[in-house]
């Protein structure tokens, strides 16, 4: 049993140990080698042609002022993009909402996610069903789901009819339309809309937990809780980093929403203006500034991975317990 | 006997409030789709329709006649590319994981680094390739780049991470060569997880809209979300047909998702009492 | 340092990725075939997007008429996101050979070189383009080009809901035809309406408020592309509509819960309001219960005015068949097509004779946007417009509310558009 726990609580950063047998060493690691990069071959092959290939490009253009169409035309600018995004007003503005949007969404969703998960597989009854209707957010488009929202939380929708006849609120709010509650709202949608997937996420890391690990706490008294933080949470190490991970990468690049919401302006006041948005703004609805836009999505990718690589550096330390 | 009891309760309290504020927009929509244009938009807190009506859904499965085939074709692509990407991520997740080869922590870091680009500045250099390439206007053009996932390589990596060494080992000693040992004992026993990746995949193909709306030209090969979004003209979105058309999509998925739910809890449990 | 690539660099820059370069881009020649019948059998696409159903319908009807006439197959191709799609099909070199042209995007698509010019063509075939009305023609030349031929077009009319407004004891006649009156009915309006129906609805986006801020005679763009937003005489003519909405006499459609006014107005929240004319089909498809009138815009310093939108059919400048796509543009813009597609479609007519023969002044809801069709703003303000509608889009609900004053606002918006404008454009 001894063993058993030890791999359990193996986390992802963790060197793979030795493998036992050690003679034939450099011919054993040969095959390993090969066998690692032949499993690896489809992707590589979509990844060089479908990704790197367009990011190459959309990395040269950042340096460009470009002219797509009527014969393109590069004007080599150097950094200039990138200076003037330092410089504008519009971008900042953009980064704060979209950092502030992110740390309040990320660290609520998975634990909620993780809340859900460890409820739904504690033994109760109509698991299934709840799973299911758990599962239901995750299967409606983003867009349909945004108009829902909007309705729902718009002057004389549901919500403020509610909050208003229970006397919480004296008049309705225009969540939508308030500089303040803008991005609120966006933040409980999406909430509301992932929180289904890295539930189902959490659930299938559950399984892989040994239940002999929570019989033998039982035995020593542990209560759920201590059961919940001393197992269940180390062990799902390398699921919570896929779920943060995952989770700052989409609030990051938040579009949808916030296109929807404002009608493509970012407004009231850029109170809903994203990251993803002005870029999309400057690559499809002005012309002649994609270099722009291929500038701010570089240095989006450079944020988005500098709060990625801080948030696993984050979670390895905590589980070091 | 106290003690044993309050929190059963309590967990039953959240599940059933966590239920009642997932369905209640869900079910707004769906109820919404019996509703005419009218009175979706004139607001109100009524959830039932004051005049139920099968006009939208009439509306969609008349309107254009190749409505079937758009259901078709979105099927066909969803499946092919779900199978294709499992394999294909699953692999690659594996390898990542547990196959030591130069460069591999790199590539790790790589694939993370990808996926953080925002797409909608790949949207144009992805369409000139396409277009060189010439599969334009082909369901290729939709399953081809999208036959790996870079997210669901990085989730069977962590589900692989915790993967027992001695079921592989004793597959070996056995005889089994490192891809009988993939396919035959570990594939299998992830389950739980390929499971959940198959849905997902699944999904984002059937809801998959900015690709099929730059690359698919021809209406005959329209997925079901690109004739969907036909229905709205350009001044004004009809949301009676758009709330009936999303209830028309969504059903396929439930259909999938209750066949693969066996799976989620299934998953053997590694390790332990072997 | 400007370096316009030769094809052989430009491959070699971009891997090996097969590109668009206009090197070599066609003759100016005009090619205007003068054998029409040498045409025949040709094939050429039409770029469009999906409007009404009846809008489809007729379009391929038009299609189907002009290839009997001239034996030119028309393959169409329907954009669902016109913005997206047709930069993309631009830079991918999918173009179609024609395709609808909005007069906002017009002056950046041709200052692209995207579009052909038209005189060339226009002098050979001899048309007449007195016909055209001079707004909507003129929204598509540029520097003395012509850029494209309007197919149709649209104005902004006043619409104001019949039972609504005798419910509260007035007649349509009361409904001021200045708009210096209008704050005033519209307050006594209010105490007569039931509670949760607005009097008057508006949308705060500059693509309904240009003509108002022009009207003391400031454009809002200046000869450098610049955005001018916080003159005097600008701030004053917007004015009375940030008080009026802040007296609840006036809402926008996102602070009642719908969508687009249009919605608002059919879901009888809103006595009245200024939209354009194709609301009319959409209230009547939607909303047939709602009985509605409608009226010209009223007028400011006692001059008529209104906002024009309008769509060419425009010329790829890359297009193969340019000789074929010229004769569908004529055709469609002739007596003949267009007769058929404002009847078809419901829309009007951009020939003024089409208008008088169709009878449209006589159409009770369409007469005010046909009789704007003479005077209306268009939609359009060189390459830069796009920029100053965003920021004025983002500022002045701020205005709206309270949280700034309108001059605060529009001076911000100005800023920040010209600051862009600067960087991006110039």
């Amino acid at each position: 049993m001894g063993t058993q726990i030890e791999i359990n609580q193996r986390t992802d950063a963790a060197s793979q140990s030795p493998p036992p047998k050690k003679k034939k060493g450099s011919e054993r690691s040969r095959r390993e080698s090969m066998q690692g990069v032949t499993f690896m071959l489809p992707t590589l092959i979509i990844l060089v042609t479908f990704t790197l290939l367009p990011i190459a490009y959309s990395l040269f253009l950042s340096f460009t002022r470009v002219n797509l169409f009527g014969g393109i035309e590069f004007q080599w600018v150097g950094v200039e993009n990138y200076v003037n995004a330092w410089n504008d007003d519009r971008v900042w503005t953009a980064l704060k909402n979209t950092a502030r949007y992110a740390l309040f969404v990320v660290p609520i969703q998975t634990a909620i996610a993780l809340l859900m998960a460890a409820v739904l597989n504690s033994g109760i009854r109509f698991q299934n069903t709840f799973r299911t209707i758990f599962f239901l957010p995750t299967l409606t488009s983003s867009s349909a789901l945004t108009m829902i929202f909007m309705f729902l939380f718009s002057l004389n929708g549901p919500i403020n009819n509610v909050l208003v006849n229970i006397g919480f609120l004296d008049a309705p709010i225009n969540f939508i339309n308030e500089t303040d509650f803008a991005l609120t709202t966006i933040m409980v949608m999406n909430i509301w809309s992932t929180v289904p997937f890295f539930m189902t996420i959490y659930l299938a890391g559950l399984q892989d937990i040994p239940a002999s690990l929570y019989e033998a706490a039982s035995l020593d008294g542990a209560n759920a809780w201590q059961k919940l933080t001393k197992i269940t949470v180390p062990n799902l190490t390398p699921v919570t980093n896929y779920v943060l991970l995952m989770g700052i990468i989409g609030c990051f690049q938040l579009f949808d929403q916030a296109y929807i919401i404002s009608g493509g302006t970012g407004g009231p006041n850029n109170a809903t203006l994203t990251f993803s948005l002005i870029i999309y703004q400057y690559a499809f609805k002005t012309i002649g500034t994609m270099g722009y836009a291929s500038a701010l999505a570089i240095i989006l990718t450079i944020v988005i991975f500098m709060v990625s690589m801080l948030a696993r550096k984050l979670n390895k330390e905590e589980s070091n317990y | 006997m106290k003690k044993k009891k309050w929190p059963r309760i309590v967990l039953y309290v959240i599940l059933i409030s966590y239920a009642l504020v997932t369905l209640y927009p869900f079910l707004w929509a769906v109820l919404a789709s019996f509703k005419p244009y009218s009175e979706i938009v004139a607001g109100g807190l009524s959830l039932w329709p004051e005049k139920p009506t099968f006009a939208n859904f009439e509306h969609i499965f008349t309107k254009d006649p190749l409505f079937p085939r758009w259901i078709m074709n979105s099927f066909l692509i969803a499946t092919l590319g779900t199978i294709v990407n499992v394999i294909f991520n699953t692999m690659a997740g594996y390898s990542l994981a547990r196959l030591r080869f130069p460069g591999r922590n790199y590539l790790f870091l790589l694939i993370l680094a990808v996926m953080m680009v925002p797409g909608q500045i790949l949207l144009i250099p992805n369409y000139l390739i396409m277009r060189s390439l010439g599969i334009l206007d082909t369901y290729s053009a939709l399953i081809i780049p999208g036959a790996i996932n870079f997210s669901y390589i990085f989730l069977m990596r962590q589900f692989f991470i915790n993967f027992p060494r001695e079921v592989e080992e004793a597959a070996q000693v056995d005889g089994l060569n490192r891809f009988q040992t993939f396919w035959r004992i570990v594939f299998p026993m992830a389950r739980a997880s390929v499971a959940t990746q198959a849905v997902f995949v699944f999904l984002g193909f059937w809801n998959e809209f900015l690709k099929p709306l730059l690359y698919i030209t021809s209406p005959e090969k329209y997925t079901l979300t690109l004739g969907l979004q036909s229905f709205q003209s350009q001044n004004a979105t009809q949301w009676n047909y758009i709330m009936a058309a999303s209830v028309v999509s969504i059903i396929p998925i439930i259909i999938l998702y209750i066949m693969l739910n066996k799976y989620f809890m299934q998953g053997l449990r590694i390790g332990g009492d072997k | 340092m400007n370096m316009k690539l030769s094809k052989p660099l430009s491959v070699l820059m971009l891997s090996g990725l097969v590109l668009t370069a206009a090197c070599g881009g066609g003759d100016e020649e005009a090619q205007v075939a003068s054998d029409p019948s040498k045409l025949k059998g040709k094939e050429i696409t039409v770029g469009t997007w999906k409007g009404t159903d009846a809008e489809v319908k007729t379009f391929d009807e038009l299609l189907k008429n002009f290839t009997n006439e001239t034996g030119i197959k028309v393959k169409k191709k329907v954009y669902n996101d016109y913005q997206t799609q047709l930069q993309t099909d631009l830079v991918g070199g999918t173009a179609p050979d024609v395709f609808y042209v909005d007069a906002f995007l017009a002056p950046e698509l041709s200052k692209q070189g995207v579009l052909e010019p038209l005189n060339p063509y226009i002098k050979k075939a001899k048309k007449d383009l007195n016909d055209f009305y001079d707004p909507a023609i003129n929204a598509f030349k540029s520097k003395g080009e012509l850029f494209g031929l309007p197919k149709d077009y649209s104005t902004l009319g006043l619409y104001y809901n019949k039972k609504l407004i005798e419910d509260a004891g007035f007649t349509a006649d009361d409904i001021p035809k200045e708009m210096e009156k209008l704050p005033g009915f519209l307050s006594e309006l209010k105490g007569e309406l039931p509670s949760g129906v607005t009097p008057a609805i508006t949308t705060s986006e500059l693509a309904r408020h240009m003509f108002v801020l022009q009207s003391g005679g400031t454009d809002i763009v200046d000869k450098e592309g610049n955005a001018v937003l916080s003159q005097p005489d600008q701030i004053s003519a917007l004015q009375p509509l940030v008080d009026a909405y802040q007296d609840k006499l006036i809402q926008r459609p996102a602070d009642l819960g719908q969508g687009w006014a249009g919605d608002s107005f059919g879901a009888e929240k809103a006595a009245i309001m200024i939209e354009g004319n194709w609301a009319i089909s959409h209230i009547k498809q939607n909303f047939p219960d709602v009985k509605m009138g409608t009226k010209e815009v009223p007028t400011i310093g006692g001059k008529e005015n209104s906002m024009m939108f309008t769509v060419s059919y425009s010329l790829n400048s890359e297009a193969k068949e340019k000789a074929a796509g010229w004769e569908f543009i004529d055709y469609a813009t002739s007596k003949d097509g267009m007769k058929i597609w404002s009847e078809g479609a419901g829309v009007l007519p951009s020939l003024k004779s089409i208008a008088t023969e169709l009878k449209l002044q006589d159409d009770e809801l369409k007469a005010p946007f046909v009789a704007a069709g003479a005077y209306a703003t268009p939609w359009q303000k060189g390459d830069s417009l796009s920029i100053v509608a965003r920021e004025y889009n983002n500022l002045l609900p701020a205005a709206l509310k309270g949280d700034m004053t309108l001059e605060e606002a529009m001076k911000k918006a100005e800023k920040t558009a010209n600051k862009d404008i600067k960087t991006q454009l110039k």
